[in-house]
């Protein structure tokens, strides 16, 4: 490490764009440190959490992980969710996108930690994967600039995938980066990238998949505010885990069901029973049903009869139900749910 | 400008330097036990990335989880961090990942 090398820190997800953005910076003679921000939104740690069903073996990886690797490039994961949904979520000052995602807020949250951690360990810029016009909130010409100002990082911030479109930054004008090595990408096609990624020799990477955070999932927004309303804003981190899986339905103020919609989804909620009541037939194959909160007797057969609606007894007239609730166990033979109406009332 | 990479795919399993009677012998002979038994990724990883910024050049450390991800993900975090991956233990219902932490990097290390 010689002292004149210049460092820079890059925002990596572990997508094509991200690892295009650092492996252009390494090969400019850039020492880069990525940063994976693990927020706890992140769909890909859903695939991860459910595993993979077609290879049990072969669990999904952590792709930030995988560019690092294939890079050799560091990459620290920072753990912000303790701090991401009460100063970033819930008030987010420039507003939600299509869900509850607050993209912009969200970059600036992200791009202030690593001016911190470029301050406290003498790194020289930033740089992130980002395209200008590819995302409709935080991609766009003023909403870069805002985020570039409110982070603290004017001048310092380089997106060389659209750099020869943007503004030059400090890096360039003091040719720490050659600005005609950069690139002037604009839009939401993939093609350029990908041809990068081919001259770069970079095989291995996920397909783009349309972002990679639960929040302007509209199903997702609907479960989370569902769960703020009831719960408050000092939720449980397990209750935020089980969002992610499962129908959920909610039966009162104080009780929702989470019903596991396959194998996968029923293994993952088997982790989260301690504690929790649970619904499941032994006569027919079906879900594993979560409740949560304290459910009355109304509740509980009508948990079971949501249960033998998703089993495969759902056609006989009547099905024996398994339920445990605080500590004990039982059967109730209910007549499973028929009308979707009803489910449709209180599905989340 | 466009460096080539030669290192391939990183999908499938990256294996440990050690065998697993090796591997055996370090349970409890490790210098630090990481438990992450009922967290999921990428918790494990945190986990060992923090016990690893403490632990001096050569020490081995042990990630105890139970998150089948730990078994991919670990290796790659090696590989980009220039720390050892030395392999795994299938335990019935957990794994036990075995790593050393790498020596400081040098000037002509880089």
């Amino acid at each position: 490490m010689t002292d004149d090398k210049i460092r820079a820190l890059g925002l990596m997800s572990g997508g094509l764009d991200s690892t295009l953005a650092a492996n252009l910076m390494q090969n400019l003679g850039i020492e880069v440190l990525g940063l994976h921000f693990s927020t706890g939104f992140c769909v890909a740690d859903r695939h991860r959490l459910l595993g993979n069903s077609n290879n049990r073996d072969k669990p999904y990886r952590n792709d930030a992980l995988h560019a690092g690797a294939q890079l050799e490039v560091p990459v620290e994961i920072i753990d912000i969710k303790d701090r991401y949904l009460p100063e970033v979520v819930l008030h987010p000052k420039h507003g939600y996108g299509s869900g509850m995602n607050p993209c912009i807020d969200c970059r600036i949250f992200m791009l202030q930690r690593a001016k911190e951690i470029l301050q406290e360990r003498g790194y020289d810029f930033v740089f992130t994967g980002e395209v200008l016009g590819q995302r409709p909130m935080s991609q766009r010409r003023p909403p870069m600039q805002a985020i570039e100002i409110e982070a603290g990082l004017e001048g310092l911030l380089l997106r060389p995938l659209s750099a020869q479109v943007l503004p030059a930054t400090i890096p360039e004008e003091r040719g720490w980066v050659d600005r005609s090595k950069l690139f002037g990408i604009v839009g939401r096609g993939r093609h350029k990238q990908m041809q990068l990624a081919d001259e770069f020799g970079l095989t291995d990477y996920p397909q783009p998949a349309g972002g990679c955070c639960f929040l302007p999932d509209e199903n997702y927004a609907r479960k989370l505010r569902d769960l703020l309303t009831h719960n408050g804003p000092d939720v449980d981190p397990d209750d935020m885990m089980l969002l992610k899986v499962g129908r959920h339905f909610r039966l009162g103020d104080e009780v929702k069901v989470i019903v596991g919609r396959h194998e996968s989804e029923n293994d993952f909620l088997e982790r989260f029973r301690d504690g929790r009541g649970s619904v499941w037939l032994d006569a027919f194959s079906s879900p594993l049903t979560l409740i949560e909160g304290s459910p009355s007797a109304a509740d509980l057969e009508f948990a079971c009869r949501i249960t033998a609606r998703y089993s495969a007894g759902r056609t006989e007239a009547e099905v024996p139900v398994r339920w445990r609730l605080d500590g004990q166990e039982g059967q109730l033979v209910v007549r499973p749910l028929s009308e979707d109406r009803q489910l449709d009332e209180i599905r989340i | 400008m466009n460096s080539k990479r030669g290192s391939g795919s990183l999908r499938g399993y990256v294996h440990g330097i050690l065998d697993p009677a090796r591997l055996v012998e370090l349970v409890d002979h490790c210098d630090v036990v990481v438990e992450a038994r009922g967290t999921f990724c990428p918790e494990p990883v945190i986990r060992m990335q923090n016990a690893a910024a403490l632990m001096s050049p050569g020490q081995v450390a042990m990630v105890v989880a139970d998150d089948a991800g730990i078994e991919i993900d670990l290796p790659a975090w090696c590989i980009s961090t220039r720390n050892e991956y030395l392999g795994v233990l299938r335990e019935e219902r957990f794994l036990r990942a075995f790593i050393r932490r790498a020596p400081a990097r040098t000037a002509d290390q880089d």
